[in-house]
């Protein structure tokens, strides 16, 4: 930052320059840090530190129970998880099941959007209540409906059961539709998120490119896929992304409803992750197990970004 | 004309009347069990109508302390929130006011990090603790909840704090407020609102939590999550209780969410933008 | 009070965009100074340079004398009026005015009687408690300033406070603003795209471009002595008129070649601008201010041209003339725009007259000059020639 006159000698304001003590830029920058630096260190501690070293565990065979005989083994863990066909089929129901959800709550979620566009004290109180499954928690929603669709008693599931929906087992216990059921199970909870989501993006957008699509005489469902879908979908991703980890991840709905059975038909990879942790005390497979799932996540969410980031940037 | 706008109206509204429905009977029915005597509940055939009961809140307040389950949900939400807001609100307006392009990296890495599996925390925190003691208090569930729940915070008031205008705090900083006093006087009152989204979600994620404070806590630190899980038996679950207890479990997280329903909306549609 | 004064200083993003450029200007202490230019040409950012609001990539700033590059907006001790005013939404007017001593931990009574006598001055006292939430644009510009009044700040800045206000509004703010600051007498840097306020309010003009500082001066002095092709048709309204033209050294004296007319020019004229001689036989850009021609019905005497449209103003008439060889498409006539609007160089000319006679399009008209006022223009570097 110093000034050199014409001749090249150093002028005198750059002795001025220098005297003046620690830049406020520099100051800034320092405050700054200073801020975010606590909630950064406490991440990593908390939540980085033991992910490493949960990692570093999916390379020993370490079960708690015994655990002096705890030893390194290599890719043992992962290439276990590889042969075990209870594993793999984990995998492809949690990605039918991350992929059935997500959809489903999007479609829906963005019909319940449009249905609640307009702004008036009716759909605002709509919107209230709407929320309301998503503050049950996920555990709570997993028994309430484990008692509805419970083909004796169930407000639900006798129904289902008398008409044929469901075998007399309940859908529940039906290896052909539980997956399916417990979709159906998120998507209730998780749909009315997706939809408020969703309605923000569509009052975010702008009124006057609407407009101007009408008066050239667009129809409806013509303004609808050639410029509120385009133009929802960068509001919506991270929604969509969001949703996607977190339906990756599910856990406690299928935990209290089915544990994974009937016969495996809802054994996801956390499911099969936490039994062999906390029921077989095999830290070494369930580290193993949750480093799989983190690695799913982040290529999903890479590959989504992949394909959604050069329409956002098309559409921006 | 007229009538073909309203009978539009009239058809949403239906809609969204039959959406409410959906969304709103399974936990209207949660709370009604709670009146339902045990033999109506596993009545096969399903009853609609049935004679109100009290029993089942007996049985709850005769096998549980419920003001110590709830006091340990209300220690750890109230705790893990104020951690969460002070040390995620200032790292939030950090990242927000930024001059460098990494810090949106930054931002986005505490968005994910609530996507790590728990499982992947879980057991090594689990015993981390147990090394240092803290294995059963509620500091062990405090301090995990925090991790999680100041990451959100962060993602959440960086949006807030990118929305507000920098002008504002600049002008503070030119009438004689240092960058510490504009962040205090002048930006935090600005996004009040993201203040109050982002405890009421502190409040909603620890409340709910059920996984962490079941094995980070004991006998006398339980909370009131965990006692749900306590009302499954082994074969069949006592659902009368499950519909009292979650009058104390889940009722207040409904009505807060209800009530300050403004919040709540505002947080999440400026959170994901 | 101080003077202000930058010295080669520049400012360079960290992506590579240069927003100003080897910037020296020194700005006198009391003195009413003005930043214009386009947008994007480095004026606000020379301003925010001043607060402390952008760090400087080099050269030294001083305030008072003392270099400021490193110092905090704070200890600058300089008031900023923003474009959106940035007025506290949280607090009351009261509130918002008195801010800045209440941060200096000024006593309460000294506080309460500044405030007090500037909202006398831009008569706020009724609206004291009110929230800027609740006033009126006008009023949160009043407030604006009232802020940095209560201060007796060293400096004042302002960054295009005008803008955001309605054309009536704007000029009668245009007045009281340099009312003030000649009562004041503080050092005021004043930013704006917006020329009419340049030159009406201004001690001094600098007019920046892409960065880099075009012409400082009074404004007289741009309108009248322009140093180059933008600074000349930035300032003034309706922009300077021109013209291509070619001058001619021959026995009458000095001809000037305009399209379809020939005129020569009084001999002192070339004795006056040395820079015309090296510019004979070849093509020049002739500038004609609009009020320094007129028009008349004989089409000998003068440049013949033909009327394209009329502009009714009330108290002037504007007239746009074409001249042989315009370009016209489709038999409609097309204005020639170079960047940022700025007029370019054709065969077409406005002529503003104080009153005139109502003329219909395509009829015959000659444009008579005031040779004593033309401007001449390398039509390669884009400078005066002088």
């Amino acid at each position: 930052m110093s000034v050199v006159s014409r001749d090249g000698a150093p002028s005198a304001d750059d002795a001025a320059l220098r005297s003046t003590g620690v830049p406020y830029a520099r100051k800034r920058r320092l405050f700054l840090i200073a801020l975010a630096a606590p909630a950064l260190l406490y991440v990593l501690a908390v939540v980085v530190g033991p992910m490493v070293q949960g990692f570093l565990y999916s390379f020993d065979s370490y079960n708690l129970i015994r655990p002096a005989s705890r030893h390194f083994v290599g890719l043992d863990n992962y290439l276990a998880l590889w042969r075990d066909p209870t594993a793999r089929s984990a995998v492809i129901n949690t990605f039918l099941f991350t992929f059935g959800a997500v959809t489903i709550e999007f479609a829906l979620g963005l019909g319940v959007a449009l249905l609640l566009w307009r702004d008036d004290w009716f759909n605002r109180i709509a919107l209230s209540l709407l929320l309301v499954p998503a503050t049950v928690t996920p555990l709570v929603v997993g028994l309430v409906f484990k008692a509805l669709l419970n083909p004796e008693y169930g407000m639900l599931g006798y129904p289902f059961a008398e008409i044929g929906v469901s075998s007399p087992r309940g859908l529940l216990a039906d290896p052909e539709r539980a997956l399916a059921t417990l979709v159906a199970i998120d998507a209730w909870e998780w749909t009315p998120l997706m939809a408020l989501i969703l309605l923000a993006g569509l009052k975010s957008l702008p009124t006057d490119i609407l407009e101007a699509a009408a008066v050239d005489g667009a129809t409806a469902p013509q303004r609808f896929r050639i410029i509120i879908l385009p133009l929802l979908l960068p509001a919506a991703f991270l929604a969509l992304i969001l949703r996607m980890m977190d339906a990756f991840r599910v856990f406690d709905i299928i935990f209290v409803t089915t544990s994974g059975g009937p016969a495996d038909a809802t054994n996801t990879l956390m499911i099969y992750g936490v039994k062999q942790g906390l029921e077989f005390f095999n830290i070494g497979a369930a580290s193993a197990v949750s480093t799989v799932i983190v690695v799913c996540i982040l290529v999903m969410a890479a590959a989504f970004i992949g394909v959604i980031r050069p329409a956002r940037n098309r559409h921006a | 004309m007229r009538d073909r706008a309203g009978l539009a109206l009239l058809a949403r509204r239906l809609a969204i009347v039959a959406v409410l429905i959906v969304a709103l009977a399974p936990v209207v029915w949660l709370f009604s069990i709670a009146y339902k005597p045990t033999r109506d509940i596993f009545a096969s055939p399903p009853q609609l109508l049935f004679s109100p009961t009290w029993d089942n809140f007996q049985s709850v307040f005769r096998y549980f302390n419920l003001w110590a389950l709830l006091r340990s949900s209300l220690v750890i939400a109230i705790g893990s929130t104020v951690l969460s807001l002070i040390i995620g609100v200032p790292a939030g307006y950090a990242l927000a006011r930024a001059t460098s392009p990494r810090a949106i990296w930054l931002a986005y890495f505490f968005l994910i990090i609530r996507t790590v599996p728990p499982i992947a925390t879980l057991i090594p925190f689990y015993l981390f603790m147990r090394d240092i003691g803290l294995l059963g208090t509620w500091w062990a569930v405090i301090m995990l909840n925090t991790a999680l729940n100041s990451a959100f915070v962060v993602w959440m008031m960086f949006s807030f704090f990118r929305a507000a205008p920098a002008s504002i705090e600049e002008a503070a900083l030119t009438d004689g407020c240092t960058d510490f006093g504009a962040f205090v006087s002048v930006a935090l009152p600005t996004v009040a609102p993201g203040l109050i989204a982002s405890a009421i979600f502190c409040v909603m994620f620890s409340w709910n939590d059920f996984l962490y404070a079941m094995f980070l806590t004991k006998a006398d630190t339980k909370t009131i999550s965990v006692a749900l899980l306590s009302a499954c038996g082994t074969k069949d679950i006592s659902w009368g209780t499950l519909g009292a207890l979650a009058h104390f479990s889940t009722l207040p997280i409904v009505l807060m969410m209800i009530l300050l329903n403004r919040y709540f909306v505002q947080g999440l549609t400026q959170g994901v933008h | 009070m101080a003077a202000i004064r930058f010295s080669h200083v520049s400012k360079t993003y960290a992506g590579g965009h240069v927003a100003v450029k080897d910037l020296t200007l020194e700005i006198e202490d009391g003195e009413f100074l003005v930043l214009v230019g386009p947008s994007g040409c480095g004026k606000s950012t020379a301003l925010r340079m001043i607060a402390g609001l952008e760090a400087i990539t080099a050269g030294v700033l001083t305030i008072g004398g003392a270099v400021a590059n490193h110092l905090s907006p704070r200890q600058r001790n300089v008031a900023m009026i923003f474009q959106s005013y940035a007025l506290y939404p949280h607090l009351s007017v009261a509130e918002n005015l008195g801010f800045a001593l209440k941060v200096r931990k000024e006593p309460r009574e000294l506080v309460a009687a500044r405030v007090g006598e500037t909202a006398a001055m831009l008569e706020l006292k009724a609206l004291l408690a009110r929230r800027p939430g609740q006033l009126s644009g006008g009023q949160r510009q009043r407030v604006a300033m009232g802020r940095a009044l209560v201060r007796h700040p060293r400096a004042f800045l302002m960054d295009e406070p005008l803008s955001n206000l309605d054309a009536r509004l704007r000029g009668q703010m245009r007045g009281e603003i340099a009312r003030l600051q000649r009562a004041a007498g503080v050092t005021t840097v004043y930013v704006t795209h917006d020329q009419v306020e340049a030159m009406t309010m201004a001690d001094r003009v600098a007019v920046m471009r892409d960065g880099v500082l075009q012409q400082l001066g009074p404004p007289r002095d741009l309108y009248d002595r322009p140093v180059n092709l933008f600074v000349a048709t930035f300032i003034g309204a309706p922009p300077l008129n021109l013209v291509p033209g070619v001058l001619r050294w021959t026995e009458q004296g000095v001809e000037l070649e305009l399209p379809g007319a020939r005129l020569v020019l009084p001999p002192k004229l070339a004795q006056k601008n040395f820079g015309l001689l090296a510019h004979r036989d070849r093509e020049v850009v002739v500038g004609v201010r609009p009020e320094a021609a007129s028009l008349t019905d004989d089409t000998e005497a003068g440049i013949p041209g033909v009327v394209a449209f009329q502009e009714d103003l009330g108290a002037n008439m504007v007239t746009t003339v074409e001249l042989a060889g315009a370009k016209r498409r489709d038999g409609v006539v097309v204005e020639d725009l170079g960047e940022s609007g700025i007029p370019r160089v054709s065969n077409r000319m406005r002529i503003n007259a104080q009153s005139g006679a109502r003329r219909v399009a395509d009829q015959a008209v000659g444009i008579e000059l005031d040779l004593e006022r033309l401007h001449y223009f390398d039509p390669v570097s884009k400078l005066a020639i002088r």
